[in-house]
């Protein structure tokens, strides 16, 4: 029996060791995901006398009303419902007002905001600043059906199912991750409409929206009691948005969003392979499960 | 010992388990289906080789089990999709549900899209499940069962003789049903299920009750030496610990509380519960007959069930998007190459695993066996 005792001792140590190991991967993994306190992703909005609400529903369950106006906005948010709105104003008779109604269709004026360059994924830049429009829906359609009508949408799949992730390609792989970055006090003072209805510029012209991107820093840092990390952080957007003026020369339409989805894609190597791997490791254990039997 | 039976001798249980369940964890961090196909199939590539002499039929009994959730996730999809909008593939009819549904659906469209994430969902389920089946078919539980420190004893009991009751109900089905078709009668159609079923169970819970009595003989459940005051506090503690365990995971896990109550907890919990397992075995003396033995093997095929784990998760940061692959827009999924790297190396241990008994000595091996009173040949 002592034998066995001191046989079993270093097994039991061993499988301690096991266990510690997996708790230590654990607290890794948690300890990344818990430094997180704000989240990244595309928020919804829905005008209402002329102001931008988060909408407490999702697309797939918010039917607008012929004369809407949607809007869609990529920021880092700190808390849902007091974040970032579309920086355009929601003005269905500029979007809308030369479309003619249908019979049967709803006209919905949708806006698109990219958001900032320090709100971008690493390595990743907004493609333009905000593209804005009309689209028709037949009588009874979603918002994500205005969305979809307007652009080229990523619905994520997994636990990330049915959010929507990406738009036009951007971002390109993420889904609504969380930030281990704050966000600077600037980013939750730029005006939505409601705080600052008419003083700056870029939201009572209805100019082109893509031109006045620079303008935005300048209106936040003025509307908002500039603390001085606002000042400190002014800059930021100005600079990081320079590659995204450069790339806007050409700014995205809605019809060029629509047909962004139709991307050029090369041969899929990595999908043959697995494919590949797969077949030749099934194969192999029926084979191995016959040989067996007999 | 005699150096065949060294060399033929069972890997560890625990080692197994370990390498199918690094398996299926890595399966719960991706949906892409390449990847969990790999799975599936590394794990019934090992098991075809290395699989346990006793208990075969429990990765068949896993992989149908897959299945059907596949086709059940395909089939909800189908009646409640969200995905209305995309590429239409058939039109159900619709009901109209009221707005307070909040926006279910009931039929209507059914879309490639939709169908394709709930492909991806399901086949995350199944192969969650394969593994867990290949865990089962590689190493009996009642061997890992075995494993269980001292103070957890009288649990073990009752574990394995739950754990025991499933398996042994589908060997007394299928018995029961031979001995039906036998008679002359048939083994088909609900009536004949209406006479199986007393059989079955009156066995079934028979032979569970056997094994827990083996056990007992073997000291499983004993109380050993200890004093009723001694045993209660090894209980208490490690109740405590677990709980303090359990309670700091989700502190761990959840975003929004704060990590200063979390990592102490954990350690403190750990620390209880393992110190009241350590003390608490002291006092339980067990006979063991042919320990399972923990060597460079084991070690080897716990590393190689880790190796698609570190994949997974070095794929998230070098590809990120190619774990999840999107279905709206349809797109060819890519492949992460370091998580295909990681279940190529989980495929060693099917070679260098200890070999496979041979049947004839399997059998020659089976009566010996310790807590597994299983009835050769009847």
């Amino acid at each position: 029996m002592t034998t066995a005792r001191r046989r079993a001792g270093p097994t039991q140590a061993r499988v301690a060791a096991v266990t510690l190991a997996t708790l230590v991967i654990m607290v890794a993994l948690a300890g990344r995901a818990h430094a997180a306190t704000a989240y990244r992703y595309w928020a919804y909005y829905v005008a209402q006398a002329n102001t931008w609400q988060f909408s407490q529903r999702g697309p797939a369950t918010e039917y607008p009303v012929d004369g809407e106006v949607q809007g869609w906005r990529f920021a880092i948010q700190t808390e849902a419902g007091k974040g970032l709105a579309p920086r355009a104003l929601p003005d269905f008779a500029k979007m809308c007002g030369s479309t003619p109604a249908t019979a049967g269709q709803l006209r919905v004026g949708i806006v698109i905001d990219f958001g900032v360059g320090a709100d971008a994924p690493t390595g990743e830049h907004p493609p333009g600043t905000e593209v804005s429009g009309c689209v028709h829906v037949a009588e009874g359609g979603s918002g994500a059906d205005v969305l979809r009508a307007a652009a080229a949408v990523r619905i994520g799949t997994g636990a990330d199912g049915g959010l929507v992730c990406g738009i036009d390609g951007y971002p390109a792989n993420e889904c609504a991750t969380a930030v281990t970055t704050k966000p600077t006090p600037t980013s939750n003072a730029i005006p939505t409409p409601k705080a600052t209805p008419t003083t700056t510029p870029l939201l009572t012209s209805p100019a082109k929206a893509t031109a006045s991107t620079p303008n935005t820093p300048a209106a936040a840092s003025s509307s908002a009691p500039a603390p001085p990390v606002a000042a400190a952080s002014s800059p930021v957007p100005t600079s990081a948005s320079a590659p995204s003026i450069a790339r806007t020369s050409r700014p995205p339409t809605l019809a060029s969003l629509r047909t962004a989805a139709n991307r050029t894609d090369h041969f899929p190597v990595g999908a043959v392979v697995g494919a590949a791997l797969v077949v030749a490791v099934g194969a192999g254990a029926s084979w191995r499960a016959r040989a067996r039997r007999r | 010992m005699s150096s065949r039976e060294r060399t033929n001798r069972q890997l560890h249980p625990g080692a197994w388990w370990a390498w199918s369940l690094a398996l299926g964890a890595t399966a719960t961090r991706t949906t892409n289906p390449l990847v969990l196909l790999l799975l599936m199939a590394a794990a019934g590539f090992t098991v075809s080789a290395r699989r346990s002499p006793v208990g075969t039929r429990s990765f068949g009994f896993f992989v149908r089990l897959g299945l059907f959730v596949l086709a059940f996730r395909l089939v909800f999809e189908t009646v409640f999709g969200a995905e209305r909008s995309g590429n239409v593939l058939v039109h159900l009819p619709e009901v109209p549900l009221p707005t307070w549904a909040g926006g279910l659906h009931l039929g209507g469209a059914v879309t490639a899209q939709g169908m394709l994430a709930a492909t991806y969902g399901g086949l995350q389920l199944a192969a969650l499940l394969v593994c867990v089946g290949s865990a089962n078919a590689l190493a009996s539980p009642r061997r890992l069962l075995r494993a269980v420190p001292g103070a957890l004893y009288e649990a073990g009991v009752a574990v394995t003789v739950a754990m025991s009751f499933a398996p042994q109900l589908v060997t007394a089905a299928v018995r029961v049903r031979r001995a039906r078709r036998l008679r002359g009668r048939s083994a088909t159609g609900v009536r004949s299920w209406v006479g199986i079923a007393l059989p079955v169970l009156e066995d079934a819970l028979e032979r569970s009750i056997e094994l827990a009595a083996a056990m007992d003989a073997r000291g499983f459940g004993r109380r050993g030496t200890a004093s009723p005051g001694r045993r209660r506090l090894v209980a208490g503690s490690v109740v405590t610990g677990l709980v303090a365990v359990a309670v700091a995971t989700y502190e761990l896990l959840d975003a929004t509380s704060p990590t200063i109550v979390g990592l102490p907890l954990l350690v403190s919990g750990t620390a209880i519960a393992c110190a009241a397992v350590f003390f608490g075995g002291r006092d339980v003396a067990r006979t063991k007959y042919r320990p399972d033995q923990w060597q460079a093997v084991e070690w080897l095929v716990v590393v190689a069930g880790l190796a698609p784990l570190a994949g997974v998760m070095l794929a998230g940061r070098l590809q990120p998007g190619s774990l999840h692959p999107t279905t709206y827009p349809l797109a060819v999924p890519a492949l992460p190459w370091p998580a295909v790297l990681g279940i190529v190396l989980a495929l060693i241990p099917a070679w260098f695993g200890t070999p496979q008994l041979p049947a004839a000595q399997a059998i020659a091996v089976r009566p010996a066996r310790v807590a597994e009173p299983a009835k050769v040949g009847r």
